[in-house]
C-alpha cells in the first residue's frame, strides 16, 4: 500500500519543479540559480508547516496543563484560544527592549538569534518520512550531537553578558547540566548505533522496520529520555532557571524579543529532541499499513506530551542532586544497557 | 505538669530573693502571670540570667509605652515558658530624654527582632545589642521615633525617600578586604522566593552561603500608630489587613485583647463559633502556604494549584458566613458578627462544613501521592534549614515551625482560649527540624483542624445569642488587655494599654513572622543557595504581617 502523505508530497514537488521551471524560462534567469531558488521554496513551505506546528505545541501544553489543573486556560483568542500565542509574540516583539547598565551591548545582542539558529539548525538532518528530509550523510547523528554541543556555551555566554549576578549563577548552572546530560546521552545512543550499524539517521529508522529500539532497549531509552529533557532545561530539570532561587536564572536580563527569541529556543529544542527520540527509538515512520510521515508527527507529539506530562508532576531537584542523578544513576544504566546491547545482539538481530 | 501557682511562688520568691530591692512585685490582673517592677534598668541582663535559669525560654514581646507626662518610657518585657502557661512580665521606665538600657540580646538570641522594633520604633538604644540598626524605617533615618506620642507625621515628608532608592547596598557595603571567591548578594526586596517584599543579603563563596541577613520594612503601614487614632471598633478592620492569609485570626487575637481590657463577658455559643472560624481559617492558611511552598520547591503546577482549588470551598464558607472572601472583620466585640445577622447562621452552613471538609480529607490523601510518594520531594526537604529543638527555643521561634523542632509546644493547649479545652485534638511534632518536619507538622495540623471543627459541630449548643450588645460609649477602658493565640504561622499576641478614652492609648501587636523570620540569619548559615526558596518558604512568611 502507498502512503497518501508521500504520493502529495512527491506531486507537490513536481508542481514546484514546473512553476519554478516556467518561471527561470520567463525571465531568462541562469541555470546555476534554479537549485538555491528550489531550496528556498522547501524551506518556506517547510517553516509555514513547521511554525504552525509549534504554535500548536505551545497551545497544546497550555490546554492540556489548564485541564491536569482543573482549570480552562486560553479560551479568548481565536477559537479555543488558539491565536493566543500569536497574540504573545506580537507582544514580545512590541516591548522594549531593556539593557543591563553595564551589559556587553554587543554580546547581549549577538546570543539570542545565534542560540535560537543553534537550537533550529539540527532539524535539517532528521527524516521526517520516507524520503522527506533535507540532508542525508552517514555521520549525521554525530553532527547532530556536535551542535547541541555549542548550546552551554552559548547558553554561558548569555549570562555573561548581562553582567548581573543571578543570570551568572543560572549561566554557571546551565554549563555545569549541559555537560554533564551530554555523557549518559552519548552513551545510551551508543547502543542504537550499535544495532543499526550507521551513524546516519534515515539508516538507523530503517533498521527499525519490524520492531522498535525502545522496545529492544528499553533501559537505553529511558536514560535518553530523561537526558534530553536535561537537555531542554525544562521542568522538574529546570535548575538553570529555577524560578523560586534565582528568577529566571541566564534570561533574567533579556527583555522583548531576545525573550522571545530564548522562549522560541525552548520550543525549537523540544521539538527537535522529541524528533530524534522518534527517529533513534520510536520506529521513526514507520507504523501499520504503510510508512508515512503521519506516523512520525503523531509518534512526535506523543513524545512532547510524555513530556509536558512529565513538566506539571515533579518537584526540581536541587542543582547537587541533578548532577548526582546524572553521574550515579543515568551513566551506570547507560553502561549497563551498552553491555546488554552488545551481549544479546545476536538474538536481538534475529528480531530486527 | 506542676502547677501554675506554684511556678508563680517560685518565680516570685527567686527572683526577689537574687535581685533584692531593685524589684518589687506587682500584682497582674491575671492570676497566672507573674509581674515585677524593675526599679534599676541597668540590671535588667540580671532578671533575665535569672528567669533562665527558672526555666523562662523564650522574650515574647517587649513594648515601649510612651508617657510624656512622666517624661518616661515604660518597657514591658514579657517571657513565656514551653511547659507552662505562666508569663513572667518586667515592668521598667528609662527617661526620655537619654533612653538607654542595657541589650538582653547576647544573652537570649529571641529578644534581637523585638529590640531592634522598640530600638527602631521607639528610639530606646539597647546598649550592647551586637547589630542595631533600623528594620522597619530607613537605615539612616534620624527624624524622631514614630510610636512617641509627640512625633510629627510630617517629619515623614523630608526624607528623601527617591533619592535614597539606589543606594540599598549602603548599609552593607562590602568590605574591599574581603577574600575575592567571596560574593554579596540581594535576594528580593522583588523575588518570587521571598513572598512579599523582603530582602536577604547572602554572604556567599561559591554555592554555599556564609552569613545572612534578613532586612525588613517595605513596606510597614505603621498600623500600630494608626490604631491609637481609630476607637476600639474601628481598629477591627486593621486587623484583617495584618494578614492576607488569616484575618479571623487577627481579628480573634484582637477582640480578646479589647475584651480583657473592657472586661466584656462573650455568649458562649459565639465562643464555639469562634473556634469553628478560627479553625477553617487555619486550614486556608495552610493550604495557601502549601501551594506556596510547592512552588518554591520547584512545581508551578499541580501542588501549587491544587491546594488554592481546596482554599476556594473553604473560603466559600466562610464567605456564606462573613460575606467577604479575604478580609471579614467578622469577629466583633462582644461576639460574631453584626447585631442584625448574628443569629442567623443557618443549619445548612454547618452540614455544608461538615461536607466540606469530607472532601478534603480525600484531597489530602492526593497530596500525599504528589508529595509524600515522591523521591525528589524528599531529596529537596530532609535535612534542609535545620533548626532542632532547644536552638529553636533560643532563638524564639513559634508555631509550626517550634513544633517541627519537636517541641510540643501548642497555644491552644498550653494556654487554651475560647473552647480548645473542651475538644479533643492532639499536637503534631516533627524530629528534625528541616523543612520536611515543617510540612508534616502543617499537613498534620490541617487533619487536627478538621477533627476540632466536627467536633464543634456536634457539640456547641444549638441555640442561642451570638453576641453580647455592648453600646459604643461603653466601648472605653483603663488598663491592659493581653491575649495571646495560636495563629497558624505561630504565637500571636496583642497587648493593649487604654487611658480611659474609646481609642486604644497604645496597641502592640506580636507578629509570629517577624520572630520567624529573624531565624534565617541562623538558619541559612550553610546552607546551599538553591535552597534559600525552600527555608523561607517552610517558615511561612506573611510579609503584610511584619510590616504592620
Amino acid at each position: 500500500m502507498q502512503d497518501p502523505i508521500t504520493m502529495i508530497a512527491s506531486e507537490i514537488n513536481k508542481q514546484i519543479e514546473m512553476i519554478l521551471g516556467y518561471i527561470f524560462g520567463l525571465l531568462g534567469l541562469p541555470e546555476w540559480l534554479y537549485f538555491p531558488a528550489y531550496v528556498l521554496v522547501l524551506i518556506i513551505i517547510f517553516f509555514l508547516l513547521f511554525t504552525v506546528d509549534l504554535l500548536f505545541i505551545v497551545w497544546m501544553e497550555r490546554k492540556l496543563i489548564g485541564r491536569i489543573h482543573h482549570r480552562r486556560s486560553v479560551t479568548e483568542t481565536g477559537p479555543f484560544g488558539f491565536f493566543q500565542n500569536i497574540a504573545d509574540v506580537v507582544k514580545l516583539l512590541i516591548k522594549e527592549d531593556i539593557y543591563p547598565e553595564k551589559a556587553d551591548r554587543f554580546m547581549h545582542n549577538l546570543v539570542p538569534p545565534l542560540l535560537a539558529a543553534t537550537a533550529l539548525i539540527p532539524v535539517v538532518l532528521i527524516p521526517f518520512g520516507p524520503g522527506i528530509w533535507f540532508l542525508r550523510m552517514n555521520t549525521s547523528v554525530v553532527l547532530f550531537f556536535a551542535i547541541a554541543t555549542l548550546v552551554p556555551g552559548l547558553v554561558l555566554l548569555a549570562g555573561w553578558a548581562s553582567n548581573s549576578k543571578l543570570p551568572a549563577i543560572g549561566a554557571f548552572r546551565a554549563g555545569l547540566q549541559l555537560i554533564s546530560y551530554e555523557l549518559p546521552l552519548g552513551l545510551s545512543l551508543l547502543g542504537v548505533v550499535l544495532l543499526a550499524g550507521s551513524l546516519d539517521f534515515v539508516s538507523i529508522v530503517e533498521a527499525q522496520k519490524n520492531i522498535w529500539f525502545a522496545l529492544v532497549q528499553p533501559i537505553g531509552a529511558f536514560v535518553f529520555f530523561v537526558a534530553s529533557i536535561m537537555e531542554l532545561e525544562r521542568a522538574p530539570f529546570d535548575v538553570p532557571e529555577a524560578e523560586g532561587e534565582i528568577i529566571v536564572g541566564w534570561r533574567t536580563e533579556y527583555s522583548g524579543i531576545k525573550f522571545g527569541l530564548f522562549y522560541g529556543t525552548e520550543y525549537f529544542k523540544l521539538f527537535v529532541s522529541a524528533a530524534a527520540f522518534t527517529a533513534l527509538y520510536l520506529g521513526g515512520w514507520y507504523g501499520p499499513f504503510f510508512p508515512s510521515v503521519i506516523y512520525f508527527v503523531l509518534k512526535l507529539h506523543l513524545v512532547i506530551i510524555m513530556m509536558i506530562w512529565v513538566r506539571i508532576t515533579f518537584f526540581r531537584p536541587r542543582p547537587d542532586q541533578l548532577i548526582r542523578i546524572a553521574y550515579t544513576k543515568l551513566i551506570p544504566l547507560a553502561i549497563l544497557n551498552l553491555f546488554l546491547v552488545v551481549i544479546l545482539a545476536p538474538y536481538i538481530s534475529y528480531l530486527l | 505538669m506542676r502547677k501554675t501557682d506554684d511556678i508563680v511562688n517560685i518565680t516570685r520568691e527567686k527572683l526577689v530573693s537574687a535581685l533584692g530591692n531593685d524589684v518589687e512585685p506587682v500584682e497582674l490582673k491575671w492570676p497566672n502571670y507573674v509581674g515585677f517592677r524593675l526599679l534599676t534598668p541597668r540590671r535588667i541582663t540580671d532578671v533575665v540570667k535569672e528567669l533562665k535559669k527558672l526555666g523562662y525560654a523564650q522574650v515574647t514581646l517587649i513594648t515601649g509605652i510612651d508617657k510624656p507626662q512622666e517624661g518616661v518610657i515604660e518597657l514591658v518585657y514579657k517571657f513565656n515558658r514551653m511547659d507552662s502557661l505562666v508569663m513572667a512580665w518586667i515592668y521598667t521606665q528609662i527617661p526620655r530624654d537619654d533612653p538607654k538600657i542595657p541589650s538582653i540580646t547576647p544573652i537570649c538570641k529571641s529578644a534581637n527582632p523585638h529590640e531592634l522594633e522598640v530600638y527602631d520604633l521607639m528610639g530606646v538604644i539597647f546598649e550592647g545589642h551586637p547589630d542595631l540598626r533600623h528594620v522597619f524605617l530607613p537605615w539612616d533615618w534620624d527624624l524622631g521615633s514614630p510610636l512617641r506620642k509627640d512625633w510629627d507625621p510630617s517629619l515623614a515628608k523630608e526624607y528623601p525617600w527617591w533619592e535614597r532608592t539606589r543606594e540599598f547596598y549602603d548599609p552593607f557595603v562590602i568590605p574591599e578586604t574581603e577574600a575575592d571567591d567571596i560574593y554579596y548578594l540581594s535576594i528580593g526586596p522583588q523575588h518570587p522566593a521571598v513572598h512579599g517584599s523582603f530582602r536577604l543579603i547572602l554572604k556567599l563563596r561559591g554555592d554555599t552561603i556564609l552569613e545572612a541577613w534578613p532586612d525588613f520594612g517595605w513596606v510597614h503601614r505603621g498600623i500600630e500608630k494608626l490604631a491609637e487614632s481609630k476607637n476600639y471598633e474601628q481598629n477591627i478592620v486593621y486587623t484583617d489587613r495584618l494578614c492576607y492569609g488569616s484575618a479571623i485570626t487577627w481579628n480573634l487575637t484582637y477582640v480578646l485583647a479589647i475584651e480583657d481590657l473592657l472586661g466584656i463577658e462573650v455568649p458562649e455559643r459565639a465562643q464555639w463559633f469562634r473556634a469553628i472560624l478560627a479553625e477553617i481559617q487555619r486550614i486556608i492558611s495552610h493550604l495557601l502556604w502549601l501551594a506556596a511552598f510547592s512552588g518554591d520547591i520547584g512545581t508551578y503546577h499541580s501542588m501549587f494549584l491544587y491546594p488554592l482549588r481546596e482554599r476556594e470551598k473553604f473560603l466559600d464558607l466562610l464567605e456564606k458566613a462573613c460575606g467577604s472572601r479575604l478580609t471579614y472583620s467578622y469577629i466583633r466585640i462582644g461576639g460574631v458578627g453584626i447585631f442584625k445577622h448574628a443569629e442567623d447562621i443557618p443549619e445548612t452552613w454547618f452540614e455544608e462544613t461538615k461536607e466540606t471538609i469530607k472532601d478534603f480529607r480525600k484531597r489530602l490523601e492526593e497530596y500525599m501521592d504528589i508529595t509524600y510518594a515522591n523521591e525528589t520531594f524528599w531529596m529537596r526537604t530532609k535535612g534542609v534549614g535545620i533548626l532542632k529543638g532547644k536552638a529553636a527555643v533560643e532563638a524564639g521561634a513559634t508555631g509550626p515551625v517550634l513544633r517541627g523542632a519537636g517541641i510540643k509546644y501548642d497555644i491552644r493547649k498550653v494556654a487554651p482560649y475560647l473552647v480548645y479545652d473542651q475538644v479533643d485534638f492532639e499536637i503534631p511534632t516533627g524530629k528534625n527540624g528541616d523543612a520536611f518536619d515543617r510540612w508534616w507538622v502543617r499537613i498534620n495540623e490541617m487533619i487536627q483542624s478538621t477533627h476540632i471543627i466536627e467536633q464543634i459541630i456536634d457539640e456547641m449548643p444549638k441555640q442561642g445569642p451570638l453576641r453580647t450588645k455592648v453600646p459604643l460609649p461603653k466601648l472605653r477602658g483603663k488598663g491592659e488587655g493581653f491575649s495571646r493565640t495560636e495563629d497558624p504561622r505561630g504565637e500571636a499576641s496583642i497587648y493593649v494599654v487604654g487611658d480611659g478614652s474609646d481609642k486604644p492609648y497604645r496597641l502592640h501587636i506580636r507578629s509570629p513572622t517577624y520572630a520567624n523570620l529573624s531565624l534565617l540569619h541562623y538558619i541559612l548559615r550553610h546552607a546551599k543557595l538553591a535552597d534559600i526558596a525552600v527555608i523561607i518558604g517552610s517558615l511561612d512568611p506573611c510579609m503584610a504581617e511584619v510590616d504592620r
